[in-house]
C-alpha cells in the first residue's frame, strides 16, 4: 500500500501494538520504517487542514511522520527505534481487506 | 546524577562529528558527542553496524557507501568519547564567559525524557545536511518523499519500492547512486524524470580537468553511475517542467511536461531530489553570519577552513559548513579536531595539519564541477501557484506572492503575514524555498533577502521535560 517490501531475512522481530493491533516490525526499525512497511498510509493528520501527513525526509527534518509514541505526542516516528511492546498512535493502518492489495 | 563536565562537545555523529570527535579524544581532550539518531554514523553511514555485518546480500550491497565507517567507530570507541545517543539538541549559547552552554532533550533509555544542560570549552557543530524540499503542487501528499528517504528506507530497514507505479523525479548524484542502490536490492523503478533543467555541459565541462585531477575517484564512480542509469532500462523523461502529484488521501498520479509535451503518469510512490543543502538551524540560532553559496543555491555558516567562526569556542565542520560530501566532512573533521585541541592547549600530536589541509582543498575542489552540472532546479519551474512552500502552515507560494505585494520584505516578515514557518518543522523545509522565492519575486539577491530567524528550542520539547531535567555541572 506504501509501496515498500522488506529484503534479507533472519533479522529479529518485535512486536509493536499501532492503534490497537499487533504489527511485526524488524529490531533495527524506527518506528517510522516499521510503520511504512506495514502498510501506514499516514501517520497523522495536519493540524491546520486536516490533510494526511506521512514521511518525507525519514531523518527528522520534515515533521511529517508525527505520532503518539508510549503516550507521548508528536513524536518524530523516525528518530525513535521500535522496542518491543511499544504502543503506537497514528492515524491509519490498512484494514485486513486492503491490507492484501 | 553525578557528571563530569567535558571539554569539547560535538554536535552530530556523521563522518564530522566522528573524526572531529575521536581526534580530539585523542589529544587527550574530554569529548561528549551528542546525536539525534539512536546509533551513529549520520545519515551516510546510518546503521552501520548491521550493514557492515550483513551476510545474507541483502543490505550488504549497500556497504560501498560505508569505506570509512568501521574505521570511523572504532576510532571513536578506542579514543574514549562519551557518546550519547537519542539527544535532540533544544538550545545553545555561547555567553560572556568562555563557556559555551548545550541543552538537549535526552530520550534514550527507560526513564521519562528529560532536557539535559551541559557546559563545554569548544562545541564542534556538525549537523550535516539536508535535501532541499522540492516545491510543487501536491508534494505534501503522502508517499511523495525525497529520494534520500528511500535510501534511509533501505539502510534503516532494508525497504525497497515495490512498486506498483514507482517515479524518481530529480537530478544530482544523489539520485544516480539512489538508482543504484535501490536496483542492487532488487527495488523497482518504473520511470525517472530529470527534473533540472537542461544541463549546461560546456558550463560544468570547463570544471572537469581540475575536478579530474583534485578526485579522479569521485568523476569515475560519477561515471559508473551514470551509465548504470543508462543501462537500466528504466524510461527516462528528459526536460520536465510543471511537475504535479495528484491523488486524495495518497499521490495517485504524477503530471509533467517533457520537452514541452504533457504527460502522465500513475504514480503510487514518488521520489524527489534537486540536490542538498547545509542544515543551518544550529548556526543560525548562534547568529552566525552566513552566506549565500551561489553553486549550491543554499546558504553556509561563514567559517575558516578549519571550520573556526567567528565566536570563540564554536567551530562547525562537515556538510553543516557546506556540502561537500563524507570525504571531505571525515578529514575536516580530524582537522578540526587538532585545530580545537590546539586552542585549548592540549599536547601537540604527531599528525600533520598541512597535509590534512591539501588533501581537504583537493577534494573540496572536485565538489565545484558537480554543482556546476547539477545546479539547483529555478523554483519557477514547478513551483506553481497552489504549491505549498510551508507544508506545516499550507502556506501557498500564491500567498507568500501576495504577502511580498503587501510589503512583506523578507523572509521573516512574510512569516509574520502567513505563518509560513511557524510549525512544528521552525523553518527547515520552508526555508530554503522561501529565500529563493522571495528573492525572485523582489530582485533581490538572495544574500540581501536573508533567511528564518531561528529561536529556541530547536525542536518542540514539553514543559516537563524542564521540569524533569538536569544539569551536568
Amino acid at each position: 500500500m506504501t509501496g515498500f517490501r522488506r529484503t534479507g531475512t533472519g533479522r529479529a522481530t518485535v512486536t509493536l501494538q499501532v492503534d490497537g493491533r499487533p504489527v511485526a516490525a524488524a529490531e533495527d526499525d524506527t518506528v517510522a520504517t516499521a510503520l511504512l512497511a506495514a502498510g501506514a498510509a499516514s501517520f497523522s493528520r495536519n493540524a491546520k487542514t486536516g490533510a494526511p501527513a506521512a514521511p518525507y525526509c525519514l531523518i527528522g527534518i520534515c515533521f511529517g511522520c508525527l505520532c503518539t509514541i508510549d503516550g507521548r505526542p508528536g513524536m518524530q516516528a523516525c528518530l525513535v527505534p521500535v522496542r518491543d511492546g511499544m504502543v503506537i498512535a497514528t492515524r491509519s493502518l490498512p484494514t485486513p481487506g486492503e491490507a492484501g492489495r | 546524577m553525578t557528571a563530569v563536565a567535558h571539554e569539547v562537545i560535538v554536535i552530530g555523529a556523521g563522518p564530522a562529528g566522528l573524526a572531529a570527535a575521536a581526534t580530539a579524544a585523542e589529544r587527550g581532550l574530554s569529548v561528549l558527542l551528542i546525536d539525534e539518531q539512536a546509533k551513529p554514523g549520520g545519515q551516510v553511514w546510518r546503521n552501520a553496524g548491521a550493514i557492515l555485518a550483513e551476510t545474507d546480500g541483502s543490505r550488504g550491497a549497500l556497504a560501498g557507501s560505508y569505506a570509512g565507517a568501521a574505521r570511523a567507530l572504532a576510532r571513536l570507541e578506542a579514543a574514549g568519547v562519551v557518546h550519547v545517543p537519542s539527544a535532540t539538541l533544544v538550545d545553545i549559547a555561547a555567553g560572556e564567559d568562555t563557556e559555551i552552554s548545550v541543552g538537549w532533550l535526552s530520550r534514550d533509555g527507560a526513564e521519562a525524557p528529560r532536557i539535559v544542560q551541559a557546559r563545554a570549552r569548544a562545541v564542534i557543530v556538525a549537523t550535516g545536511a539536508q535535501e532541499r524540499p522540492v516545491v510543487f503542487p501536491g508534494a505534501e501528499l503522502p508517499g511523495v518523499m525525497g529520494i534520500g528517504a528511500l535510501q534511509t528506507a533501505m539502510k534503516q530497514s532494508g525497504l525497497v519500492p515495490a512498486g506498483p507505479d514507482v517515479v524518481l523525479a530529480g537530478h544530482g548524484p544523489l539520485l544516480l547512486l539512489a538508482l543504484a542502490q535501490i536496483r542492487a536490492l532488487g527495488g523497482r523503478i518504473d520511470a525517472i524524470l530529470d527534473l533540472g533543467p537542461p544541463r549546461s555541459l560546456l558550463r560544468s565541462a570547463r570544471r572537469m580537468p581540475a575536478a579530474l585531477a583534485a578526485d579522479p575517484g569521485l568523476i569515475a564512480r560519477g561515471l559508473s553511475l551514470v551509465m548504470r542509469q543508462a543501462l537500466s532500462g528504466v524510461r527516462i523523461y528528459r526536460d520536465v517542467a510543471a511537475l504535479r502529484a495528484n491523488g486524495g488521501e495518497r499521490v495517485e498520479e504524477v503530471s509533467f511536461t517533457s520537452r514541452r509535451r504533457a504527460v502522465t503518469l500513475r504514480c503510487n510512490l514518488l521520489g524527489v531530489h534537486d540536490g542538498v543543502i547545509p542544515n543551518t538551524q544550529v548556526t543560525r540560532l548562534l547568529g552566525l553570519a552566513h552566506r549565500w553559496h551561489e553553486g549550491q543555491a543554499a546558504f553556509a555558516p561563514e567559517v575558516e577552513e578549519d571550520g573556526r567562526s567567528a565566536i570563540p569556542g564554536i567551530w562547525v565542520v562537515g556538510d553543516a559548513a557546506g556540502i561537500g560530501g563524507a570525504d571531505v566532512a571525515s578529514l575536516a573533521g580530524s582537522s578540526c579536531g587538532h585545530e580545537v585541541a590546539r586552542s585549548l592547549g592540549a599536547a601537540t600530536g604527531s599528525a600533520d595539519p598541512e597535509r590534512m589541509r591539501r588533501a581537504l582543498r583537493r577534494k573540496r575542489a572536485a565538489r565545484t564541477f558537480l554543482d556546476a552540472l547539477y545546479p539547483a532546479t529555478p523554483l519557477a519551474r514547478h513551483a506553481d501557484d497552489d504549491a505549498l512552500v510551508c507544508r506545516c502552515e499550507a502556506v501557498s507560494v500564491a500567498a507568500v506572492r501576495e504577502a511580498i505585494r503587501l510589503g512583506a520584505t523578507g523572509p521573516n516578515r512574510v512569516k509574520t503575514f502567513t505563518r509560513c514557518g511557524m510549525g512544528p518543522c521552525q523553518g527547515r523545509m520552508c526555508g530554503n524555498p522561501l529565500t529563493r522565492l522571495v528573492s525572485d519575486e523582489t530582485g533581490c539577491s538572495p544574500q540581501e533577502v536573508g533567511a528564518l530567524r531561528v529561536r529556541p528550542p530547536l525542536k518542540p520539547v514539553l514543559l516537563r521535560d524542564y521540569l524533569a531535567g538536569e544539569a551536568v555541572p
